[in-house]
């Protein structure tokens, strides 16, 4: 697998009121392209914040993230907005599907903000989502409201939503915080098939050690740091080095 | 239907249905009050062009010192006295470009006299040479214009055929003249001007009422049409070279001081709105300020998947016009509809007050609606705006750190 995602000398400095929190130490990192990755690490490590800075989210106070060979830390918002839109399916902590679209609606709203889609026939667009929808079952439900969904449901669309505009990469914080075992191990089986089927590069943060089995690659941050010397973190995480 | 950003804003209105008719409502009832009042004040002034336009005349010739009292007379009717010599008609008549000049004089009635009520305007005027008073009439006797005829205006109480006093001089009413939306046309009795000097004799002699002042050798003002293509500054400038003396002024000045006159009377409706208008630019500021608020959550879920600082602007700014645009036409069927079924109060109240309504033309209500939808629009623009500028600085990646 080819180097795809670089971070180098990453930082990144919150300042909350006179307080200094240093989220982020100095993050190096690579991710090939077609991985699939999952961070684990207790809450305040960093997990959330470095993969945020991955996608364009939050801007680092010190280093640089390189996709492709490329500085997006570089580019200017509508440049970062479009490489958002186009390069990266997001998966959010918790439901986030807006309420007052339906299901179809929901997963066709990245392409309303992609200018190749802009273009293209909206029929094929909605060919599209409800094939995807399909594949996750949910065909049935393309004009229900959120609120008429369960959270498994609205998990899969939101799954759909990441994938209508076909990035290379996916980024998923806590995709399965909140959901039952069997509807968590149902929602970790499709992220598999995205990584597997659709050859997307996965990359989750968790507190679940669900995900472990099937992750490629794990990562765990500690206080801003990557633990890089562990020779099984797996190992190290059951063992509760990173609890 | 796929989703667009403004049906997306569209769809956002359906939720929040509370705040949206806050919204409409408020803005409707600014937009009816300003298309409605907008509508009142043109119609005056609308009326007014038409009247004014009937008098045919491209100058009015009166004392210097005597321009209020004839835009007052024009305007309302309200009767008014000031002379100046006759002999000017010829001279002003003898004028290169001068195509004619027709005198008349104005006199006030006296009160209590036998079947009369309240004071008349009564104004003097030549048949000879009249241009400006015999084309309007619309209701005539059989007969032609008899040296004892009197021929009324639209708005006076009398018929054809009827008898009426003044200063001892009977009159037959012979005439009766379409209504012109000029006070002065519409509430005065025309008759010969030589009656008017018989009057002004009369009262010099009866005791028992006021007198005027002596008449004979006086008129009020001069009625001057031009010839085609002659230049009005430049006969004007003849007039008071010759005469310095008079005033000398277009009917197109006196349109445009009743115009500023008409404004003056609705002044306190104008500020009235103004301060509406105002208010409800803030109360919008307000409800879309705790919108965006509200909202956040979902602002940083549309950022994150690729909308970029326009779209979240546009998406704010869109809500706000298709609220305020949807409240501009309901305001309008209100403002509009209300004064259509109070046309008639409206028109008698104001005619009460001697003010002339006819409503615009149609092209020009249509031009008013879209002057009302306009504003609405900028009134949505400018309330909406701050908040969307707000929205448009939400960090996408507080919503992932919030846990969306």
């Amino acid at each position: 697998m080819s180097e795809f995602i670089r971070t180098n000398g990453l930082k990144k400095i919150y300042h909350v009121g006179d307080q200094r929190v240093e989220a982020l130490k100095g993050v190096d990192l690579e991710i090939a392209q077609g991985d699939f990755v999952v961070f684990m690490g207790h809450s305040g490590s960093g997990k959330t914040t470095l993969v945020s800075t991955i996608g364009g989210l939050t801007r680092p106070t010190e280093g640089t993230v390189l996709i492709e060979g490329k500085n997006i830390w570089k580019l200017n918002d509508s440049q970062l907005s479009n490489f958002r839109n186009r390069k990266i399916g997001f998966m959010f902590q918790s439901f986030s599907l807006l309420p007052t679209l339906n299901v179809l609606n929901n997963v066709v709203m990245p392409a309303i903000f992609n200018s190749n889609s802009r273009k293209k026939d909206t029929d094929a667009l909605k060919s599209k989502a409800i094939s995807l929808l399909t594949d996750l079952d949910m065909k049935s439900k393309v004009n229900s409201f959120p609120s008429e969904l369960s959270g498994g449901e609205q998990r899969r669309v939101a799954i759909a939503r990441a994938l209508i505009n076909d990035p290379e990469i996916i980024l998923a914080d806590e995709p399965t915080g909140e959901l039952d075992i069997r509807t968590e191990k149902e929602v970790i089986e499709i992220c598999c098939q995205i990584n597997n089927v659709y050859k997307k590069t996965l990359i989750v943060v968790s507190h679940s050690l669900t995900w472990l089995e099937k992750a490629k690659t794990t990562i765990v941050m500690k206080d801003g740091f990557i633990y890089k010397d562990l020779a099984d973190p797996v190992q190290a995480i059951m063992n509760g080095v990173c609890k | 239907m796929i989703i667009s950003l403004f049906r997306l804003a569209y769809q956002n209105l359906q939720v929040k249905h509370l705040r949206f008719y806050i919204i409409l409502i408020s803005v409707s009832i600014v937009i009816g009050a300003l298309f409605a009042s907008s509508l009142l004040i043109l119609g005056i002034q609308h009326s007014l062009d038409e009247g004014l336009s009937k008098l045919g005349a491209d100058l009015l010739v009166i004392p210097k010192d005597s321009l209020v009292a004839m835009k007052s007379a024009l305007l309302t009717g309200e009767p008014s006295a000031f002379y100046m010599d006759s002999g000017v008609l010829a001279k002003i008549r003898a004028l290169k470009g001068v195509k004619r000049v027709s005198g008349q004089i104005f006199l006030t009635s006296a009160t209590g006299e036998c079947c009369v009520m309240g004071n008349s305007f009564l104004i003097g005027f030549d048949p000879t040479d009249d241009f400006t008073v015999m084309p309007w009439v619309d209701k005539k006797a059989d007969s032609a214009f008899p040296a004892d005829g009197a021929i009324i205006g639209a708005m006076s109480p009398w018929e054809i055929g009827d008898i009426v006093k003044f200063y001892g001089i009977p009159l037959t009413v012979w005439g009766k003249l379409e209504r012109t939306g000029i006070g002065l046309y519409d509430n005065a009795i025309f008759f010969n001007i030589q009656k008017a000097y018989e009057m002004s004799d009369y009262s010099q002699s009866d005791k028992s009422i006021k007198p005027l002042a002596p008449l004979r050798g006086k008129i009020s003002g001069g009625l001057v049409q031009l010839e085609v293509g002659a230049k009005i500054p430049f006969i004007t400038f003849s007039i008071l070279k010759e005469n310095p003396e008079l005033k000398a002024v277009t009917t197109g000045n006196i349109a445009t001081s009743a115009r500023q006159t008409t404004v003056a009377v609705f002044s306190g409706i104008i500020a009235l709105i103004v301060v509406l208008v105002l208010s409800n630019i803030l109360m919008i500021n307000a409800i879309y300020s705790a919108v965006v608020n509200e909202r956040k959550r979902e602002l940083g879920i549309i950022r994150a998947i690729g909308a970029t600082r326009p779209d979240i602007f546009k998406l704010i700014i869109y809500e706000a016009l298709l609220t305020s645009v949807m409240s501009g036409f309901v305001g309008m069927l209100i403002g509009g509809g209300l004064l259509k079924i109070f046309q008639r109060s409206i028109v008698f109240y104001l005619r009460l007050l001697n003010i002339p309504f006819i409503l615009p033309p149609v092209e020009i209500i249509g031009l008013m609606a879209g002057g009302a939808i306009l504003i609405a629009l900028l009134m949505g623009i400018s309330g909406s705006a701050y908040p969307a500028l707000v929205a448009v600085r939400i960090d996408p990646h507080e919503t992932m750190k919030q846990g969306l």
